[in-house]
């Protein structure tokens, strides 16, 4: 930062009373809420099935299924919330928020792809380990994320909660990276069997694409996407919970 | 640095300042970064009527690893500048208001690379990677990716194609070195990575696919009509890029209305005509990679042209004697 440091409030407005207002802050609340509901009830059912259904023996688990997985219990929860946070995207896009569209946009398609095409449209991958690892990682960023969001706009978002969401990143963002590579290293061989995606030339636009060979690609890029996305956090972790501002306020 | 310019007062004059300037006509400037910490603990000694191209150079003798290019002088924060005033090389510092024991701050652009090498690259990339796939067309199509008859012989419409892409880049490269005047002699060296990135993968992906040989070409009156307007639209191309180059007199940096030819009517020309040569290479090959190419080439440009025509519009207003800048249309007629 520079030297003249004008200090940044977590919060927007000094009031807390909803009905003064404006229309884009009471929506912006209401969505932040929605959204910490919805991965709130992800969490919990996620995390109560997690643990009996993997003890489960595996010849139990290869023929019928004793119980649902996880990730089947709350797929529908979790595939809503995923799309519908589309909304971020748009947010930036129409300048209703401030982060960056370019950012959001990629964040969005690349967790929406990893949902939805390699591990809900490939059913034998429902009951692996990756799947209740990636909603149950997922589901905890987000139940920190939203209601940090929603009392940053409401009044101010308290210390302890500023601190959980630049810390448990440190552990879930690895976990969920691992859990979505793991889940496109696996749907490959679905892939391939099924010809899932791919159509091939010759067509009227001279096109063609093969779904595993861009899984390939994607599993080769995203050590070094996750990599730029990890080290970004740990400097906005330095900035939020800074450990200089006894220095920065003084000038 | 004209040494005679200077005074020397002798020592015993000094009132016991040995920290200050001994030259009387000289001015020390403190310098920091951008976080507050002090970057010269000794600080700076420059002429008082230095320019902000002298600051550098000194700055570069004491501190080796930063050539001028990688430079970047602003004044301090204030409440009017929160990131203070950037400092042009071409101004005295005293423009700035800077006297002795004032402060600047300091920012490391990072490693620079020059315009002309960067254009060279990017440009470079796509023409090569275009070409394996013509020429080579059997070993990449056939023994590498085992497609039934990749060893035929290519279609009139595909060679064409690599004659326009390889010309087209051609043009490109011989304008970085005979016909555009940069005015920035760098970029940070994060883009060229970028910019090659997107140029070579481009070129290699459009060239994969118009080059397959199960490639389905268009009528080929549709194809020489698009070969026909792409040379058209290249041809004006260049002629843009020279009145462009020559708008400028004498390293002044001045902004000047381009006019004349497309200019009358289009603010940024010379994006308008490149975008259409691809819309006729395209129409031409007919790819989906092709239009894609085109339409992200289009994007980029489009905020550029934005940005072009408001700020030309806010330096001419037709007001104290300035012309007043007014253009039918900005990007590409007849739509926007």
């Amino acid at each position: 930062g520079y030297i003249v440091v004008t200090e940044r409030r977590l919060g927007t407005t000094a009031t807390t009373d909803m009905a003064r207002r404006s229309m884009k802050e009471r929506y912006l609340i209401a969505y932040n809420v929605i959204q910490a509901c919805g991965w709130a009830y992800v969490l919990v059912h996620a995390t109560q099935h997690a643990w009996e259904f993997h003890q489960q023996p595996t010849r139990a688990r290869g023929g019928a299924q004793l119980q649902s997985s996880p990730y089947d219990i709350v797929r529908d929860f979790v595939v809503t919330f995923q799309v519908a946070s589309f909304a971020e995207v748009a947010h930036s896009m129409l300048g209703i928020t401030r982060s960056p569209v370019g950012a959001a946009l990629m964040q969005w398609c690349g967790r929406t792809h990893v949902l939805m095409c390699a591990l809900d449209a490939v059913g034998a991958l429902h009951g692996t380990v990756a799947a209740t690892t990636l909603v149950i990682a997922w589901a905890l960023t987000e139940v920190v994320r939203y209601p940090s969001y929603a009392l940053g706009l409401y009044s101010q978002c308290p210390l302890w909660l500023n601190w959980l969401r630049y810390t448990i990143f440190i552990p879930l963002y690895p976990l969920g990276a691992g859990a979505e590579m793991k889940l496109m290293y696996d749907a490959r061989a679905f892939a391939r069997k099924a010809n899932m995606y791919s159509f091939s030339m010759p067509n009227a636009f001279n096109f063609a694409f093969d779904y595993v060979t861009f899984l390939n690609g994607l599993l080769i890029v995203y050590p070094f996407l996750f990599y730029s996305l990890y080290s970004y956090m740990f400097t906005q972790r330095k900035k939020k919970l800074g450990h200089v501002t006894s220095v920065k306020k003084q000038q | 640095c004209d040494p005679r310019k200077f005074v020397r007062i002798p020592a015993k004059h000094t009132h016991g300042r040995t920290h200050t300037a001994v030259f009387a006509r000289d001015m020390k400037l403190k310098v920091i970064s951008r976080s507050g910490r002090t970057v010269l603990p000794e600080g700076i000694v420059l002429p008082s009527d230095a320019k902000v191209s002298d600051l550098k150079k000194i700055f570069h003798e004491m501190k080796r690893a930063y050539y001028p290019t990688r430079q970047r002088f602003t004044t301090v924060a204030t409440k009017d500048a929160p990131r203070g005033v950037a400092l042009e090389d071409a101004k005295a510092l005293r423009d700035y208001g800077l006297v002795d024991g004032d402060t600047i701050v300091f920012k490391d652009l990072g490693p620079q690379v020059s315009y002309k090498a960067v254009f060279f690259f990017e440009y470079l990339g796509p023409l090569l990677a275009y070409l394996p796939f013509y020429f080579a067309r059997e070993t990449i199509y056939g023994k590498m990716l085992g497609f039934k008859d990749a060893g035929k012989a290519p279609l009139e419409a595909q060679t064409l194609a690599m004659y326009f892409h390889t010309a087209h880049y051609v043009k490109r490269i011989l304008e970085t070195f005979f016909v555009h005047s940069f005015s920035h002699a760098t970029m940070p060296i994060f883009n060229l990575m970028r910019n090659c990135s997107y140029y070579w993968t481009f070129g290699a992906v459009m060239s994969y696919f118009i080059n397959h040989p199960a490639y389905t070409p268009v009528g080929r009156t549709q194809m020489l009509a698009g070969f026909a307007f792409s040379a058209v639209m290249q041809l004006s191309n260049l002629r843009c890029h020279i009145i462009l180059a020559n708008l400028r007199k004498d390293g002044s940096k001045a902004y000047v209305i381009p006019s004349g030819f497309l200019f009358n009517y289009v603010t940024c020309a010379n994006y308008c005509t490149e975008i259409y040569q691809w819309l006729g290479f395209n129409i031409a090959t007919q790819s989906a990679m092709g239009y894609t190419f085109m339409c992200c080439g289009a994007a980029q440009m489009l905020q550029w042209a934005i940005a072009k025509h408001k700020r030309l519009r806010k330096l001419f207003p037709g007001t104290d004697g300035k012309p007043k800048f007014r253009r039918p249309f900005i990007l590409l007629p007849p739509f926007f």
